[in-house]
Order: C-alpha cells, then structure tokens, then sequence
C-alpha cells in the first residue's frame, strides 16, 4: 500500500488546494476537490486490482479495505458535485462499518504486538487506532445520527491529539533494543491508517478553523446555495424524504427545467 | 581443590604472563634456544608472524626460565624492566626503568635523553649491579659484601611489540622513525654494545613481528644486531599443541576429553594466528563447561561455536538443542557458521548484540539503544585498528580521543567505557586494559590508552576487519579529499577548483558514512605536542572541508537536482509548491473575500464617499444610520469627525431619517442628534458667520421637531423647540439689521422662521413690535426701505402652486400684528396683497393664506378682534362668508395635515413647493375648539334651518373626527364620552334636515389622489353627512378612523343612513381609503396608522347580507384582505373561504372603482393575495388568479413574488415553476415601454433581478446580469440596487461589491455599498434574533414589495 502513499499525499496537497481555490470562491476549486476523490477512488480501484490478481496469499482484508476505501472515495466525490443517488447513505455506512471492523482487528493484532514489547507504545497504538475507528464510526453516522456523528469525532479528535502529545513527548521508546518514537511507529504501518488518520485530522482541522473564523467555507455558486443546503439536509437526515424523494431533488428538477425550458442550460 | 577448579588455565588472546608460567607448554625447546642466545648475545630479536605466542615465550618461558637459574648470568637474581613503545616510547621506556630502579620517570627520561650509554649508566650506578673493580667495594666489609651481592641483580630490558616503532605515526613518520624511536632503539642497541664489550649483565630482549623485519633497516645499526641475534618462533608441531591443550587443564585440576584434544588438534587449521585461536576457543569452552566445573568436551565446544552440533555424539545432541533453544534467536544466528576460527567471530559478535543490555542492566536509568551501543563499539573498535601497508593492525588510542571521534553529546568518557566494559570483563579479554578482580581496574579514565588485545582479533572477527577497512577507506579517500580541498584552498578558494558533480556525489557519500568530526580528522593530521592547537587545526581543516562541500554543492545544485531526482521527482515537486503556493495564494484571496473582510472594506470605502461633496446629506443619513446599526456609536464617531456645519447638516437630515422610518421613534439616537444639533448651533452661532446657512438649517430642524413633538409629545421637545425657534427670531433680527445680509432665497427662510417662532416661541409683545419696527413699512421706524429689500414687489415665494408676492412680506407682517391684535394694520396689509392683484390669497388655493391669520388672532388671545378682519374679507371677497372663512379656518387647525410633508421633505410634491405654515393645525388645541366654538355661533345664527343643522351636524361630526385622529396621532386616549356626544349631535342635527335639502344640492368635494393630485367629486349633503369618516370641501384627507362607523353600527344606524345602494357604496369608499397605501415610501410616511380590525370588516360583509341594498355593496376588497389576514394566521380555511367568496371572474369593477391609489392598492392586494396561496399550497388558485392580472406585466409581477416569497420561505423548487411563468409572459412585453416617465416604476425588471439575486447561482446571477444590461442607462441604477440587495442577501458580500459597477454616481455608489452594510446588519440581528432596527427594514423594501401598478 505504501507505494500509493506518494499519490495519495500528493492529491492531500491538491486537496488543500482545491479546498483554498473553493474558498476563494473559484467554482473549479470544487471540481478539484471532486477530481482528487475521484482519483482517490481510482488509486484503490487499482490497489484492489494488484491485490486480487495475488494468486497465494491472498489478503481478504486488504481487499475489503480497499473495497471500502474505493467506495467512500466515490461518495465523497459525488458529495462534492451534490449527485446523491438512492442507498448511496447505505452504501457509505456499509463501507465505513467494514472499515471499521477491519481496524478494530488491525488494532487488536498490533497493540498485542506492542504490548509484549512497550506497554506504553501498545497503549498509544490503541489511541491512534481508537481514533481512526472513531474518525470512521462519526463518518458512517453522518447520515444516520448527525449529532452522534459530531460527539464520536470531537472524541476521535481528542484521541488523535492525545495521541500526538503522547508521541511527541515520549518519542524515545525502546522497542527491542531500538529506540522507536509512535510516529515511527505509525510511519511504519503498511495500511491506509496514517492517510486515514491525515485525512481525519485535514478535515478536522479545516472544521474547525472554519467554525472559529480562520478559515472561510467550501464554496459554489455551481447552484443556487439553497440546493445544496437542502443536499446537505437530506444527508444529515434533517429531512425526511416524501414518497422516497428528497426535496433537493425535486429542487434540481424545477430548476434545470427551468433552464432548458428558457434555453439556459449550456449558457 | 575448589581454588584450583575456578582457575581457567588458558589465557584467550591475551599473552602468558610470568606467573602463568605454569600453563604455557609446547615451547621448551624454543625457550631453552632463546636463552642460550640471550646467553651469548645480550641482545635478542625475537621475530615471528603475529599469534605466534612471541611475548608469551619471553614472559612466561625465558623470563621464569631465567629466575629458575637456567639462564647463566652474573647474578642469580633478574629484575625485569619491559615496555611497549606504543606511541611515546621514551616515556614507556622511563616509566618501565623508573619502576624497577625506584625512581620516578621524568628523571629517568632527563637521563636517557642525555646519551646512549645513560641506561647501562642507570644500571651501573644501582645497587644492582656491583663493580668489583671499585675501590670502594673493595672496602667493603665481607658482610657488606654479602649483602649487597644478595641485592644485586642481572638487568633483562623487554621491548615488547617491537613494530609499533613502525605502526604508529608518532614513532614512525614518512619512512622515517621519531626522534623518540630513535633515541629509544639507539638506547636499547648501545645498552647492548656496551653490556657485551664491558661484560655487564644487562640483556635486551625485543618482540616483533617477522613481517616488519624489512623496515628495520630504518634504524641506523639495527639491522646488524638483527642479524647478529635474532630467533624466529617457529610454528608448534601435533604433539606440542596437545601439550598445550592438555596440560594446562590437567595442571589446573580441570578435565578435559581426549576426543575434544584431538578434534581440536584436528580443527587447528594452517595459517595464522593458531596459538590465540586455540586459546580463545580454550577459555570459552572453559567457561562453557561450567567454568572448569564439568569435563571440557564435544558439546561445550559446539556451545561455543567450534563444531557444527550435527556432529556430536547422538547422546549429546538434545542437550546441545536444549541449550541451544533456549539462546536467543539473535544469538542462535551466529552457530549458522562454526568452526574453531568461529569461535572469536561469535563470542565478539554475541557481545556487540548484547553490550546495549549488559549496559542498561547496569544503568536503569540512563538507557541507551542497542542501536546506541553498537555505534560505540563499532566506533572505537575502528579508532583502535588501522591499516598499515594494507594490514590491519592495531592502533592503540585514549578514551577521550575515542570518545571525541564518536562525537555525541550524550556519549561521555563514562558512557562510551562503560558501553566497551563487556569487552573488558575476565573471560571477555579483547580490550585492554582489562578488567580483573581489583575493583580500581574497572573504571578507566579520558587518559587512559585503549588497544585491542591482540591482533588475531581483528583477523578473526569480521566486522571488526570491515570497520577497519571500511576506516581505512575513509582515511583513504579522506587524503583524496584533502588534495583537491588543499588545491580549491591553495587557488583562493576560485570555483574553478570546486568539485564538479562526479566526484562531488563521490566526497559527499564519503562525507555522510564517515561524518567526520575533529576528533577524527586530528586522528589522521600531523602529529603535534600541543594537543589545544591540534585540536582547533582539525576543527579548521573540517570547517574547510564543509565549505569545500557546499560551495561544489552550490554549483552544481541544478545540474544535480535534475540527475539525482530525475524530472518526474522534481516535476512532483515544483508541482507540490506551486499548488502550496496557490493554495497561499487562495487562502489570502478567499480571506479578502469573507464577508467579515468584505464589510470592514465596504464600510471604508462607503465612510470615503460619505466625505464627498458630491453627495448630498440626505443622502448620507440612511449609510449614517446603517453604520450605527452596524455598529453601536459609529454615528456620534463619524460626526464628531465632521467639521461643524457639515455635523449640523448630517446630523439634521439624520434626524429627519430617523422620522421618517417611523415617526413614532423613541430611540436614544433621536436625542443625541439634538444634542449634537444644539452644541452645532451654539458653535455656528457664536461664529457670527453664514447667518443664512444657519436660517436654512435652523428652520428644517424646527420643523423636525414640530413635527416628532406632534407624534411624540413631550415636555423636552416642546422647550427645544420653543428655543429653537426663538434663535430664529433673534437670526431674523440680524438679517433685518443689517442690510446687507440680503440674499434672494433668504425671505421665504426668514418668513418661515417668523411663523415658527409665532406658532412656538416666546413671542412677547416687544419683541414682536421690534421686528415690526425694523420691517414694517406701515410704522413710522423707516422700516419700509428694508421692506422694500427684502420683500420688493414682483419677487415670490412659493407658496402652493401659486406664488406669493412681495416675496410673502405682507403675509408675514400680516401675521406679526395679529399676534399684536392689530386688525387695522392685518388689514391694510391684506389691503396690499388684494391691490396687488393677488386674489388666490383670499379665495384659492394657497398654501398659507388669510385663515393662518385668523388663527394667530385666537392663538394670541385676540379672538374679539376678528369681527372687522372676517367683514372685511367678506366685503371685499363675495365667497368668503364668515362661515367659510371659519369653516377652512377650523379644517386647517384639525391635526396634522399631510401638506406638513412639503417642509420635511421639500419639493417632494410636484405641484406644492415652499413651506406650509403650521401655524393652524400645530398651534395649541383651544385654538382648534375656539375656532369651531365661533364657527358653530355663526352656523347658529343661520336662518334656514335645514342649512343651521346640517352644517352644524357636519362640524360636530368633523370635530369628532379630527379630534379623534388627532389623540391617535399622538397615541393619546380618546375620550369615547365626548366624542359620542358629538356623533350624537350629528345625528339628533342629521334627523332635524330637510330630505330635500340633502339630496338635491351637490357639493363639490377635492379630493387628493397619488402624490399631490386632486379630484374634483360631486356629492350630496347627505352623502358628506353620512360617509363613514369626514369629508368635505377642499383637499380632504377621507381617512381618519372607524370612529364615526362604529357608532353608527352601535346605534344600528345603516338602515337609516344608507338606504340606496349610492349611498351604501361610501362604506365601501371609506374601508377603501382606510386600507390604502401609498406606493412610494417618502410619501408612505405621512400615511395613517389607524388600523381597521378583522371586526371591523366582517360588519361591512354582514351589512352586504343583511341590509336591504346589501347586494349592492362591492364585497371584493373586503374579501381580498379578509383572505390575506387569514393566511397571515395560516388559518388556510379561512383563507380560502374569503378567497373563494371573492369574485374572481368580475373583478374588474372593484379593481376599477377608484383611481389610482385604490387600484394600485386592490392589485397589490391581489398579489400577495396570489402570494399566500401559493405559500398556502394551492397553487392551482394562485395560477388561477396570477392569470386574471391584465396585462402581462401585471401578471410577471404577481408569479415573481409568487416565486419570491415560496423561494424566501423555504426555497420550494415550485418557485422555478413561477419563474418560468415570468420569462414565459416577459417574451410578450415590450420593455421598452418602461424606459421612461412614472411607466418606469412598473418596470418588474427590477424585481425580477432582485429574485434571481436572492435565488443565486452562477446561471441566474448571470441571467439577471443580462436583464440589467438591457435597461436602459438612466434607469439601471435601481437595477443595480436590486442586485445588490439580492446578492448580499443570498450570503455573499463579495459578490454583491462586484455587482457594483464602476460607473456609478458617488451618491450611487454610496447608496449601493450601504446596501450590503444594511444586509450585514440584517443578517447579524437574524443570527442573534435582534429585531430593533425594523422600522429601516420596512422604509428600505416599501419601493420592493408594493407595486406602483398604475402611474397614469
């Protein structure tokens, strides 16, 4: 997986970019930010590929964590071009449900590595992990339980911090023989959890900053700003859909007939 | 016994000592040689290759040899000096002779430095040695004799290791020995001369390897006495090796096998270092067996590594695998590869895996990494070796040396010995010096000399031989370095000798591996005594050789890049700065473009134009008003940075604002204006300055406060006021002082001024007088050539839509003297306006006319005095009977008329322009009830009776009326007693008129329409008399209040009045006028605020059901707004059942019913009528009705709002339905038809741009760009204003500032930024549920929601 590391840090970077583009209310901002989850999604399209064309040895769990890291990238770049599609909530719990299990494992397995090894390395292996799963718990809750959502990654969010504060001041463990700091630790895992853990901490960072003022929000004048509202409300669950319709989508229908029917649809 | 069984008869790779003489076997053949030559010789090269046991057959073969008495010598007893040369051989050689002859070292040294022959001096000269050819021995006593022979002793001088005269740089330079190696060996060889040719004792014995034979020869005469005495230790044969094996075991009572012997026999293979392979492999299966505790066999040599373990005995191999199992799988890697060679190579690799525990064991709290530890080891294991004449040798260096090349702050002299400790423990033996039992061996100082204990070590064990080649090459490309480093140095450091990228890349890996510091470059420098200058010599040469580095490094760095990275790495990297770059660039950008930013610059930049003089105060007041809205206190900031009159001004026109968004205002900002209004003029004043800029600003600011202290009464106004407009007598004075003051707009101020001052000031007698004899042409003061200036025949003033001449001048005296009571001089100025031809004075329309006069009479208490003024007006002016003169008279003094709004906001009205004298309807309220009191004196003196009453029923019923409005104006209460009593009059005088006398005549009624227009009606006297308010005459306003209504339904009083459907038609007329609205806000302001309730409404509807002409009564109006209210409750069923009485298919004639002002109303009202029920979901009925509009534009303004507000409420996607609607009916219009004249207010362009800009969106922004761009020039400001406002409101301020364009006016601009400060300020009170500011809200969107649906 950590051959995919320098793309994927470089779509981080182009991520922020996009991110900043949008903020300065430049409408390809967006499609940058849609472009790199697309791309993201394609890079874990390709890594599932490499790894069920493994004749012996074939990791199950790796694949299903690409399947899901695949899945989630697809949603979040049709998130960010306000295209929703019926189950696509589903689809995204059902994704961040496995990942979340296979974490749960990966944790498992590797604080009890550390635990015969540096009791206090194992101890921060839980917290970084308990933060991805977290991270991936909050995500999958966002349709379903908004307000669960926030708790678990304002708590994801703690964990991830005492996890840095931890390994930044004790960065000299001694793992058999050899000092080893839990970024090192970290930096080691052959998995997605430091893009995951990256990601967490990007998208924390900018909600925050957001809330407080530093930083502006995402924004489109692609549509009238009540779509994407009313989008943002039938993926929190706000809204109830009538007769299995969201209103965002009724929305979107009035108005593009009303482009094509005045002949404004390609202007 | 148990003494015997710890001792470990092998001595690893350290050399025999004498008391281990005991052990060493297999070389008495070559002891016995070595002592007969030493015999013969005195001086011994004892020469052999390296392992060869050389330094353990002189200490533990010759020397024990020599003391035993085999050695036959002059003396039976030895002392032994011996000394390495290391690197300073003359100390060593000192150190060794001042411990045997008891003396200290530095004085054996000042000897030997004297001469050759000062050794065999030394000796001779101790007791040592006895001269019997001495005179003094001879004396001796045979005693003295004996005892001195006891103490005599033969002198054996040892150089041990020999080579190092050669190995080390110190002794052996260049080819060329030391001068200390030189006095050394010159010392050693003349010893020997001198001990041979005079025969004393002394013998000299060196050690050194065969292979340094050839370099020799280096030292003069060397050579020679190599050749003359020189034994080379031969190789031991089968048997001695045995011996060599078994006995030492057996002589220490230790067992060992016959199998183990002769496997080892076996295993000891050709070639070097046989002797401390074996004895390694010998003290480690020692220590295996249980420290000697068990048979030394098979299986403790596979446990150290000897023999693969397949090869035991089958009996044996599980315990070797269980021993072998419980190893650690660090250490079981080793046994991959045994063999009795191996034996070194595993125990010293075990040790360097292990060292880091064997470290932290000793230190829990100052622990270092395995990784730590082995760079220690490997470090000084490579400082303790070098390469000479590709051998590797040893290199004997001090810890702090050591320690200094290793570099780290963290690895003191303590650490790095404590780390290389377990190289130093007994049994371990590979450092010296070596640990032994006594405790002060186990710590060694920074001074202290480390060496590897024998050379086979690093032949032995591989990685000890790859860090010493590995060394050696970095030394070697280190001289390398230097060449070029000294060349680039030597050329002044030209870059023209800077490395070029080849070899740069080749010094600088050379440079990372080595990472030399000044330790280790001193290690390879020249040899220097002061070990400061050395030190700081290296530290130059390693700054030079990190420039040199760089500055090549700095050269080539493009060129390198390119190669090192390739272009893909560097394209990803320049890729990933320019997007850090851009994303920089974005975040500043997109911080620019916060709406936080966006309104800091917007409120800068309006706060710029506001300094403008271009724009106007009025204009300025509403961004002032936005701004302290904004933020608290910025207004009083802003203006207390304005200079005085421009402060006087705004704050003026901001007070007016303030009125104007409600004139009921209370707010804390009213009364800082006067504040800072009074404190202005009190400035402006004491200036003595722009007398007539302060007239002008003088009287806007009375008129202001006449008009608040009439909606809001109070005591604090009223004195303000009365101040203020005494300081406008007193600035009239000045102006009728001094001549020369005139200007030509200056009167109408000045006549103003005076009627202000009459109508509120102390207008004492005197001073009235005063003015009078300053202007008056009728008094004998002269006052006439003033007159004259001021008020010349021929000049006007406005006054209505006729002018006044005399520019008003005899209106104004005219006023002065009623005040004094003076009816004659009234009189003759009356006389002067009628001579003048000016009749309207007395029987048009005029603003201010001879009634304000009257009034002043009764305001001054002269009301007796009238009768001549009332006569002669009649005589003079037929129509003008005293019951008409009293009759406008009481009409003008009712309450405040709208034509009051002439002096708030000038020329606001097209026909009436100049001021309106308030004189009548703002005087005290006795002037009112005085004037209808003799009013109705002269009604009663009338003879016809139908006319005493009903005219008489008409102004109970108007006093009624009046006074009503005039307690709601002023949000008084009413006194319901009275004015019953008065309705009561009117009907007990309404039943007393004749029938005829009401339905016959017609009265000609005008009545105001939009703006300042009039219509003439024609009405019955019992149509005045029944209409639900009052009506009457000229200019009636016809809404006061449901007063006279309610009565009338009270006293079920319909059937009665209204009999005919005519008649029953003025209710509908009335409850018409009561819901009108004004299109235009600045007019709007001046509306009633009497409110008609639901009640009110439902007896109008049931009056349709149950009065007999009922059907006749026009129920859509009602219908309409009965709908709307019950929307506004969300009662829908309501709602819908006043909709569906509605007639929706004939409503025409109710839309068409009255003009203008009606029927804008009734559309406006059937828009929002649209409106909620679209917000009501029955979208059917809104298309419905929205189709019933006339005309197209009708028709687009009802589905824009229709979509506007469905959009606004909660952005239902029906109002993109809507908006289609409204392109839809857009394709049949003509625009054009709005370019010009009032059409322009119909233009629904501008709402349509304002619902697209609160809708957003690239599309729509851009489409309603489009809309903009095809109104014409001089009407897109209001088109930019609505985008705007729509843009702002949708969230985006930057946006919205674009949508400004550059070609604005600065009133325009101003207007436009304060727009989107406005919608910051709404959009802040909305997030922090703040609601103080919605009287701005109303004034601002009146122009936006109520349509102006007929002009004309």
């Amino acid at each position: 997986m950590k051959k995919y590391n320098t793309i994927f840090y470089l779509l981080f970077i182009l991520l922020i970019m996009g991110a900043f583009a949008s903020m300065a209310q430049n409408s390809y901002g967006l499609k940058i930010m849609g472009g790199v989850a697309f791309v993201s999604a394609l890079v874990f399209m390709v890594e599932f590929i490499s790894l069920l064309r493994k004749k012996d040895n074939r990791d199950v769990y790796g694949l299903a964590e690409a399947a899901c890291l695949f899945i989630l990238s697809i949603v979040f770049g049709l998130r960010v071009f306000y295209i929703h599609f019926s189950y696509i909530e589903l689809w995204f719990g059902a994704a961040g449900l496995i990942l979340v299990l296979l974490y749960l494992r990966k944790m498992m397995i590797r604080f009890r590595h550390y635990r015969q090894r540096n009791n206090f390395l194992a101890l921060l292996v839980l917290l970084f992990h308990f933060s991805i799963i977290l991270f991936l718990l909050s995500l999958t809750l966002v349709p379903f339980a908004p307000k669960t959502s926030e708790v678990t990654g304002a708590v994801a969010l703690v964990l991830l911090f005492g996890f840095i504060v931890a390994a930044f001041f004790k960065s000299d463990l001694l793992v058999e023989g050899e000092k080893i700091s839990a970024f090192k630790m970290v930096r080691n895992l052959r998995d997605h959890s430091v893009i995951i853990a990256s990601l967490f901490l990007l998208f924390s960072l900018y909600i925050g900053f957001n809330r407080i003022g530093v930083l502006p929000g995402i924004y489109s004048d692609e549509f009238p700003r009540a779509y994407f509202e009313l989008v943002d409300q039938a993926a929190t669950k706000k809204e109830k859909p009538i007769a299995g319709k969201y209103k965002y989508e009724e929305f979107m229908k009035k108005y593009q007939q009303f482009l094509e029917h005045n002949n404004l649809k390609n202007q | 016994m148990i003494d015997q069984l710890t001792i470990c008869p092998y001595t690893g790779l350290r050399s025999f000592t004498e008391e281990e003489s005991l052990y060493f076997k297999g070389r008495d053949l070559q002891v016995d040689q070595i002592t007969a030559l030493l015999e013969q010789n005195k001086f011994l090269m004892v020469t052999g290759a390296s392992g060869e046991g050389k330094s353990s057959l002189i200490y533990a073969g010759l020397i024990p040899n020599a003391r035993a008495g085999f050695f036959k010598a002059k003396y039976t007893n030895w002392v032994v000096s011996d000394f390495r040369p290391e690197r300073s051989p003359v100390n060593n050689m000192a150190e060794a002779l001042a411990e045997t002859f008891s003396t200290n070292t530095s004085t054996i040294e000042t000897e030997l430095r004297r001469g050759f022959s000062s050794l065999v001096d030394l000796y001779t000269n101790s007791d040592f040695y006895i001269d019997e050819s001495d005179v003094q021995w001879q004396h001796l006593s045979e005693q003295e004799k004996k005892n001195r022979k006891r103490g005599a002793a033969n002198l054996m001088i040892i150089v041990d290791q020999f080579e190092e005269f050669f190995t080390n740089p110190e002794n052996f330079y260049n080819e060329a020995p030391s001068q200390d190696s030189q006095i050394v060996v010159n010392l050693v060889l003349e010893t020997a001369r001198i001990a041979i040719k005079r025969n004393i004792p002394v013998y000299v014995v060196c050690t050194m390897r065969s292979d340094y034979i050839g370099q020799c020869s280096a030292f003069r005469g060397l050579p020679e006495y190599i050749g003359f005495s020189q034994f080379f230790v031969p190789r031991l044969k089968r048997k001695d090796l045995k011996q060599v094996i078994e006995e030492p075991a057996i002589l220490s009572g230790n067992r060992i096998s016959q199998r183990l012997i002769e496997r080892l026999v076996y295993d000891i293979a050709e070639g070097v270092d046989q002797l401390p392979i074996l004895q390694h492999a010998l003290s480690q299966i020692w220590l295996a067996a249980s420290n000697g505790g068990q048979e030394m066999d098979l299986i403790h040599y596979a446990m150290v590594g000897g023999m693969p373990a397949s090869e035991l005995p089958d009996e044996e191999q599980a315990d070797f695998k269980n021993w072998f199992d419980s190893l650690p799988q660090i250490r079981q890697k080793y046994y991959q590869d045994t063999g009795l060679n191996k034996v070194i190579e595993i125990h010293a690799s075990v040790l360097y895996e292990n060292a880091w525990e064997y470290y932290n064991a000793n230190h829990p709290g100052k622990l270092i990494t395995q990784h730590d530890a082995k760079r220690i080891i490997a470090l000084t294991f490579s400082c303790l070796t070098k390469i000479d004449n590709s051998r590797a040798v040893r290199n004997r260096m001090s810890l702090g040396e050591i320690t200094g090349i290793i570099n780290t702050p963290a690895f003191t002299p303590t650490v790095v010995s404590e780390v290389l400790s377990i190289y130093r423990e007994e049994g371990n033996s590979f450092i010296r010096p070596f640990k032994t039992e006594d405790p002060a061996s186990h710590k060694i100082s920074e001074d202290t000399v480390l060496d590897i204990t024998h050379e086979s070590l690093i032949r032995n064990w591989n990685k000890l031989n790859t860090w010493a080649n590995q060394e050696f090459e970095f030394y070697s490309t280190y001289l390398d370095f230097k060449k070029q480093s000294d060349r680039w140095k030597n050329s002044g450091k030209n870059s023209d000798f800077l490395l070029p990228i080849g070899p740069l890349t080749y010094f600088e890996n050379w440079y990372n591996k080595c990472q030399p510091n000044a330790g280790w470059i001193k290690r390879y420098s020249e040899i220097q005594e002061d070990k400061a200058k050395a030190i700081s010599d290296a530290e130059g040469v390693l700054a030079d050789v990190r420039e040199f580095i760089k500055r090549s490094a700095r050269k080539v760095a493009v060129t390198r890049a390119f190669m090192k990275y390739g272009p893909q790495r560097i394209a990803t990297v320049v890729a990933i700065a320019a997007m850090l770059i851009l994303s920089g660039f974005y975040w500043y950008d997109a911080g620019k473009k916060q709406n936080k930013s966006v309104i800091e610059k917007v409120r800068s930049e309006t706060l710029n134009l506001m300094k403008s003089k271009e724009v106007g105060y009025n204009v300025k007041a509403l961004p002032l008003l936005i701004e302290e809205r904004y933020e608290a206190g910025s207004m009083l900031k802003y203006l207390s940075g304005l200079d005085a009159k421009g402060r006087l001004s705004l704050a003026i026109e901001t007070y007016k604002q303030v009125l104007l968004f409600d004139k009921h205002d209370t707010s804390v900002i009213k009364s800082e204006l006067t504040n800072l209004v009074q404190a202005g003029f009190k400035e402006l004043i004491a200036r003595k300055t722009d007398y007539s800029f302060l007239m002008t600003e003088l009287n806007k600011f009375t008129t202001l406060l006449a008009y608040d202290n009439y909606y809001n009464p109070s005591g604090g106004t009223e004195k303000l006021l009365r101040d203020f407009v005494d300081e406008g007598y007193q600035l009239a004075s000045v102006f009728f002082n001094t001549k020369t003051l005139f200007q030509a707009t200056i009167p109408h101020e000045l006549n103003y001024g005076i009627q202000q001052w009459l109508t509120f000031g102390n207008a004492a007698a005197e001073k009235v007088s005063a003015i009078l004899g300053l202007v008056s042409p009728f008094e004998e003061t002269g006052g006439g050539s003033l007159f004259n200036i001021y008020y010349s025949k021929g000049s006007y003033e406005i006054n209505g839509r006729v002018p006044n001449d005399f520019n008003g001048g005899y209106h104004t005296l005219a006023s002065l003297y009623a005040a004094l009571g003076d009816t004659a001089k009234v009189i003759q100025c009356f006389e002067r306006i009628r001579q003048s031809g000016q009749n309207d004075y007395f029987t048009g329309s005029l603003f201010n006319n001879y009634t304000n006069i009257l009034t002043i009479f009764y305001q001054f208490g002269y009301r007796e005095k009238t009768g001549s003024l009332v006569k002669w007006l009649g005589t003079n002016y037929a129509s003008n009977t005293p019951t008409t003169i009293y009759r406008n008279s009481v009409i003008r003094s009712g309450y405040l008329s709208h034509l009051y709004r002439v002096n708030i906001n000038k020329g606001i009205l097209r026909s009436y322009k100049g001021y309106y004298f308030p004189n009548g309807c703002l005087a005290k309220r006795e002037v009112f009830n005085a004037l209808a009191d003799d009013y109705e004196k002269l009604i009663i003196e009338l003879t016809n009776t139908s006319e005493k009453n009903y005219l008489m029923a008409l102004n109970k019923k108007r006093r009624a009326m009046f006074t009503d409005k005039y307690h709601n104006d002023r949000s008084l209460p009413a006194d319901s007693i009275y004015l019953n009593s008065l309705l009561q009059q009117v009907v007990d005088h309404y039943r007393l008129i004749d029938k005829t006398y009401l339905d016959t005549a017609m009265t000609s009624v005008t009545l105001p329409y939009f703006g300042d227009g009039v219509r003439n009606r024609q009405y019955k006297r019992k149509h005045l008399l029944i209409y639900p308010d009052y009506m009457d005459g000229w200019f009636s306003w016809t809404y006061h209040s449901d007063l006279f209504f309610n009565f009338l339904d009270k006293n079920k009083l319909f059937e009665e009045f209204y009999t005919t459907p005519q008649e029953l038609g003025l209710i509908h007329y009335w409850f018409a006028k009561a819901n009108e609205k004004k299109p235009f806000m600045d007019m709007g302001n001046f509306d009633n605020n009497y409110h008609l309730r639901d009640e009110t409404l439902i007896k109008i509807l049931t009056l349709a059901e149950t009065h007999p002409q009922g059907k006749s009564l026009d129920q859509n109006l009602v219908c309409l707004i009965l709908a709307i209210r019950a929307f506004d409750r969300n009662d829908v069923e309501t709602g819908m059942r006043y909709y569906n009485r509605f007639d929706k298919g004939n409503f025409g004639a109710s839309r068409d019913k009255y003009e203008y002002l009606e029927k804008t109303f009734f559309l406006n009202m059937l828009k929002d009528l649209c409106v909620k029920l679209a917000l009501a979901g029955k979208h059917q009925e809104a298309v419905e009705l929205a189709e019933k509009f006339e005309k197209d534009h009708e028709k687009a303004f009802a589905y824009i709002f229709m979509a506007e507000k469905l959009y606004m409420k909660n952005a239902d996607p029906i109002a993109f339905v809507y908006l289609d609607s409204v392109f839809s009916k857009s394709k049949e219009i003509d625009f054009s038809q709005f370019n010009f004249g009032a059409n322009q207010a119909i233009d629904f362009r501008f709402n349509l741009i304002l619902l697209m800009s609160r809708i957003g969106g690239k599309k729509l922004n851009s489409l309603s760009y489009n809309f903009l761009s095809d109104i014409i020039e001089q009407n897109k400001f209001f088109g930019v204003l609505s985008r705007v406002y729509g843009i702002a409101e949708e969230g985006n301020f930057y946006r919205a500032l674009t949508a400004i364009p550059s070609t604005l006016t600065e009133t325009e601009e101003l207007t436009a930024r304060s727009f989107i400060v406005w919608q910051a300020c709404r959009k802040t009170e909305l997030e922090e549920g703040r609601q103080q500011w919605g009287t701005m809200d109303n004034f601002i969107t009146h122009d936006f929601n109520y349509i102006f649906f007929l002009p004309n």
